[in-house]
């Protein structure tokens, strides 16, 4: 754990109001209140804790650089990932009122976090009620990705979830900056996407490889190109509504 | 931990696998191995077809073959 040094804590503060003025506009009062949050930036490698399920965390993150998730365990230790996140994303809003974790926050690359103290956010979130509203409409867009990941896992095929994991993620990296939607580059390992998708490994490299035949997508390593968005989200049956043009 | 390969061999058209995965020795490359045949075979009897004749061909870094896992050994078959 180092700390981060190329990225400045008001760079912070300008991306977290950025994210939430996509959601709710604020006005200049309610971006001076953000300005004056302590942050404290931290570099982590890959495949690190941010979260543990049962803890009680007293700081929220803001995934600044790399790539990171969200998964929960069965007693045997299978994982289940709930969801990826990307650079902007607000990792635990949740823990401003929920005071225990019940799910882990693992780094999926090398990741830089800002951690700002939860009982500060909260406070301003109160004071402000336009960063209230936007921090609140932030959970209401996660928990929507989440039914629409409870409808891939639990009634697509395996060819249609990993097709709809592209185009959701071509999407995100859009929205974040991180590419154009139609060339990407996957940071997640095959089996990574399968604990997300609820298939092994192989099935995974299949897929892809069906997809890649039908020529929906082709690959270079973990390089994604989109040939044909049309047909791979007639697969996927991918409607990016429920991103809520915000994610 | 040695890196295994799980390669899918399917009716003449080898997918292999090119990150592998990290396994403590043979009897976690055969539960594995026996996994993957099983996930792949659920999602080919929803879809209505079953080859039994596919197999996983699980290779060591140095590219060696340690275990070749046709299908149906990763399965009990009755009633046929």
């Amino acid at each position: 754990m180092n700390a981060a040094s190329d990225i400045t804590a008001s760079q912070v503060h300008d991306w977290i109001a950025g994210k939430l003025d996509r959601f709710v506009p604020l006005d200049a009062d309610d971006r001076a209140a953000i300005a004056a949050l302590p942050i404290r930036l931290q570099s982590y490698g890959a495949g690190r804790h941010l979260v543990r399920e049962g803890e009680r965390p007293d700081e929220c993150c803001v995934l600044v650089e790399g790539y990171t998730c969200r998964h929960k365990l069965t007693e045997e230790g299978a994982r289940q990932i709930v969801s990826f996140h990307l650079r902007g994303d607000i990792l635990d809003v949740q823990h401003l009122l929920l005071e225990r974790a019940d799910h882990n926050v693992q780094t999926i690359t090398a990741a830089t976090i800002a951690w700002i103290p939860r009982q500060l956010l909260l406070a301003l979130a109160w004071r402000r009620p336009n960063v209230g509203k936007a921090l609140w409409t932030d959970c209401l867009v996660d928990a929507s990705i989440f039914r629409e990941w409870v409808l891939n896992v639990g009634r697509r095929d395996g060819r249609s979830r990993i097709a709809h994991m592209l185009c959701e993620f071509a999407a995100r990296c859009q929205a974040a900056g991180l590419g154009s939607s139609d060339c990407f580059r996957l940071p997640m390992s095959q089996e990574q996407i399968g604990d997300a998708t609820g298939l092994t490994s192989v099935h995974v490299n299949r897929m892809l490889k069906v997809l890649e035949d039908e020529a929906a997508i082709s690959r270079a390593g973990r390089q994604v190109t989109i040939t044909d968005w049309n047909l791979l989200r007639r697969i996927a049956g991918f409607d990016p509504r429920y991103l809520h043009a915000a994610a | 931990m040695p890196r295994y390969f799980f390669n899918l061999a399917e009716c003449g058209t080898l997918v292999p696998d090119v990150e592998g995965k990290d396994l403590p020795g043979e009897e976690a490359v055969l539960h594995q191995a026996i996994v993957e045949a099983r996930g792949l075979m659920s999602a080919e009897i929803l879809g209505g077809t079953l080859c039994l004749g596919c197999r996983i061909d699980v290779t060591d870094a140095t590219g060696d073959t340690i275990l070749s896992l046709p299908f149906k050994q990763a399965v009990e078959v009755r009633g046929l």
